[in-house]
């Protein structure tokens, strides 16, 4: 193997598998997650889950707990360790109903079997889910380990759909987390539409159980699309690829539904189509103007929803892309909604009239 | 030190430990050294943290798995040859997986200034780190330099520029040049160290030569700076103790005020334990307060055995601690506060998350004394107003 071919592998930078479960599991409000790994490890992440919680104006903290991974049991093994430490959160706390295990990039290395420790008798369901820190993957395999793992608590034998409709994939450290959902949910309502489960975001253990009862996935994006594809194939529960974006998208986005679910949904669209009017017309003071975009580093994929936003955008306001335009705010993540893309044109005018 | 010690209270396990790695540690004291560069050679997920609160430049092997496999030794090397395109010198920290495979990192042919640092996180605490670093660093006394060292500063203590910025300004005040910080400045005073070492915490030692003493309050700065003007030629120190005279003096009077009007809050101090215990001495002479409990992040450097001090390394003995020793004050981090959220909070221990500083505070010396005391009593007096 030549390793200098992986001197520009994006998944070097892509974060740790153990941050993208944690992003999940600690959305589990009477669950706890034990890391089978040093506390520094843990420690990153409850920092990093401080500080978001404190950005969104919240105290919250996740409770997470520690084998304490140190060099003695480095050389020994952690095993015992992590299975007192299951057995010690289980006894901590009378309110729990689930745990969830995650393994580190140093148990791994060792080879600790923590799916074995998981599988012995304990009074509360132990769920494991494979991270293996970066020797699992990245962000984003811990991420969808966990939104799987998580599914498998649920019963293949569901007894029938409701017209409702989960949300799955929700990115839990996302700044406007709560206001994307906000704006999806307007949408389902003026369809008449009612959510089951936030597939994983806010909710309890016993909420997991129902997540086959919906008539339809909602996924956050494309990057779950292998988890619409697991829940579609194990619970035969269809899927939408992403949250609605930008103004056409959301129109886009009712229609699909409307076909999905059968529905008539001339008034909602009618609704939806009034409010993008006013929207375009309480912005009429940017047209014409002339801007430049830039590229966010991160931004490694080439996501068409992203550009449609900026073309539709253009077109709308007969914006010009040139090099010595003023730089405006690129619309990555693509704004959700109607209402996420007028907040986007406010970010925009900001600078525009700055 | 006996770390196990803080890992597990009661043989329970720990639950949302709050206190950084070893790893961290190292990285945390070598980023003072502007002309140093520093490699973390590790995974995203170990560079990702102290990139975060540690603002300037790290480079990171940012390892993969097939590395792992195939040994990561071409990838530091390249990582290395580019940190040297920037710096001169550069040291190369270990993290945790790199260190179980047991490469030996010592035994590859890098160039000159290169040196490594072998501070996995699994081997302790946050000093542990710390300490690692200045011994990796190997300083070394100059007998014809003058001046007088400075240690303690970290860049992970929010502290940590205004402690350097106090310790100075007491030198400088004193007719003392400054020699060589750890950490701060050039790396290349590593070499050429002062005889005599002030501390502006007393958590974070390693300097090499004869400690003068720390710098953690008024009569700490006066008998250190005693201590040297016995040992140095020729230091004018009268000024420094004029100005302490008259900032005791401020000190009395708004004190004196305070308690005919309230009566002295009960404290819990949290944070690193040389800093935790000089913050509960310091409020318990100028205040009459009741130190309720001290909650200590690492192994203790306080002799008062009077103080009710508890390891409080993770939220669960966090919470246990401000639990049963009911404190109407809370001086710690934005863990505490979060604990605590009724309560007057005074923050002195990282992190501190949703309070915006901007300038450089210290908590040591003449000024942070004062700091301390009117953060003190402007907390208490915004949740007592009368």
């Amino acid at each position: 193997m030549n390793s200098k071919n992986l001197h520009l592998n994006s998944r070097r930078f892509s974060g740790c598998t153990l941050t993208g479960a944690l992003s999940v599991t600690t959305q589990v409000k009477d669950g706890i997650t034990v890391i089978h790994g040093p506390e520094g490890c843990v420690h990153h992440n409850l920092s990093l889950f401080h500080a978001l919680s404190v950005d969104n104006g919240s105290l919250e903290m996740p409770v997470l707990s520690c084998s304490g991974m140190d060099q003695e049991r480095i050389i020994f093994g952690g095993e015992d360790a992590l299975e007192n430490s299951i057995r010690d959160a289980i006894s901590s706390d009378s309110g729990l109903k689930s745990v969830f295990v995650l393994s580190t990039c140093v148990a791994d290395t060792i080879g600790d079997d923590a799916g074995s420790v998981c599988s012995k008798d304990y009074d509360l369901p132990v769920t494991f889910i494979p991270t293996s820190g970066f020797l699992g993957g990245v962000f984003q395999n811990g991420f969808e380990n966990a939104l799987k793992n998580l599914a498998l608590q649920c019963s293949e034998n569901v007894s029938g759909k409701k017209m409702t409709v989960n949300i799955v994939g929700e990115k839990n450290l996302e700044f406007e987390v709560e206001s994307n959902y906000s704006e999806l949910n307007r949408i389902l309502e003026l369809l008449g539409l009612s959510v089951n489960i936030r597939h994983v975001r806010g909710c309890k253990t016993g909420d997991l159980y129902s997540v086959g009862d919906a008539a339809l996935n909602i996924l956050r994006d494309h990057s779950v699309l292998k988890v619409g594809e697991y829940l579609m194939e194990r619970y035969g529960t269809g899927y939408v690829e992403g949250f609605p974006i930008g103004f056409s998208g959301t129109l886009e986005f009712i229609r699909k539904l409307g076909d999905m679910f059968a529905m008539d949904i001339s008034g909602a669209l009618g609704f939806e189509h009034d409010l993008q009017l006013k929207i375009i017309d309480e912005f009429d003071d940017i047209c014409g103007s002339s801007v430049c975009f830039i590229y966010p580093e991160q931004l490694t994929i080439d996501d068409a929803s992203v550009r449609s936003v900026i073309d539709e955008l253009c077109g709308l306001f007969n914006l010009k892309i040139r090099k010595d335009g003023i730089p405006v705010p690129f619309p990555f993540p693509g704004p959700v909604g109607s209402t996420g893309t007028k907040r986007l044109l406010h970010r925009w005018r900001r600078v525009l009239n700055g | 030190m006996d770390d196990h010690h803080y890992k597990y209270e009661g043989g329970r396990a720990c639950m949302n430990p709050v206190w950084p790695c070893a790893m961290t540690g190292a990285v945390s004291c070598l980023s003072g050294f502007d002309d140093l560069g520093i490699v973390i050679h590790g995974s995203s997920g170990c560079f990702f943290y102290p990139a975060t609160i540690i603002s300037r430049p790290l480079s990171c092997t940012f390892l993969v798995e097939e590395e792992i496999i195939m040994g990561t030794e071409e990838r530091l090397s390249e990582t290395i040859s580019e940190a040297l395109e920037h710096f001169s010198k550069v040291a190369v920290v270990n993290t945790c997986v790199p260190s179980v495979i047991g490469e030996d990192l010592h035994s590859m042919n890098v160039p000159e200034g290169v040196f490594f640092v072998d501070s996995p996180g699994f081997l302790g605490n946050f000093e542990n780190g710390h300490r690692i670093a200045i011994e990796a660093l190997n300083p070394l006394v100059d007998n014809n330099r003058t001046g007088v060292n400075i240690e303690g500063v970290t860049q992970f203590d929010p502290f940590h520029k205004g402690n350097l910025m106090e310790a100075k300004r007491l030198l400088s005040l004193s007719g003392i040049n400054t020699a060589t910080v750890f950490s701060g400045g050039s790396v290349s005073d590593i070499e050429k160290c002062s005889d005599y070492t002030i501390g502006t915490n007393p958590d974070l030692r390693g300097a090499p030569g004869k400690f003068a003493g720390g710098l953690l309050g008024i009569s700490e700065v006066r008998s250190t700076f005693k201590f040297l003007s016995e040992k140095l030629d020729d230091p004018d120190t009268d000024p420094l103790f004029r100005e302490c005279d008259k900032a005791e003096e401020m000190i009395d009077k708004v004190c004196d005020k305070y308690l005919r009007k309230f009566n002295p809050p009960r404290v819990a101090v949290f944070g690193f334990s040389g800093y935790s215990c000089k913050v509960a001495e310091i409020l318990r002479r100028s205040l009459d307060v009741d130190i309720a409990a001290i909650g200590q992040r690492n192994a203790g450097v306080c002799g008062d055995s009077s103080y009710n001090i508890r390891d409080a390394c993770d939220i669960r003995s966090i919470s246990g601690i401000i639990e049963e020793s009911t404190p109407d004050l809370i001086i710690g981090s934005s863990y505490e506060r979060a604990l605590a959220p009724g309560l007057p909070f005074v923050g002195i221990t990282p992190p501190l998350r949703g309070i915006i500083s901007l300038h450089s505070c210290p908590l040591c010396g003449i000024e942070g004394e004062l700091w301390l005391i009117e953060s003190v009593l402007n907390a208490c007096m915004a949740n007592n107003p009368q």
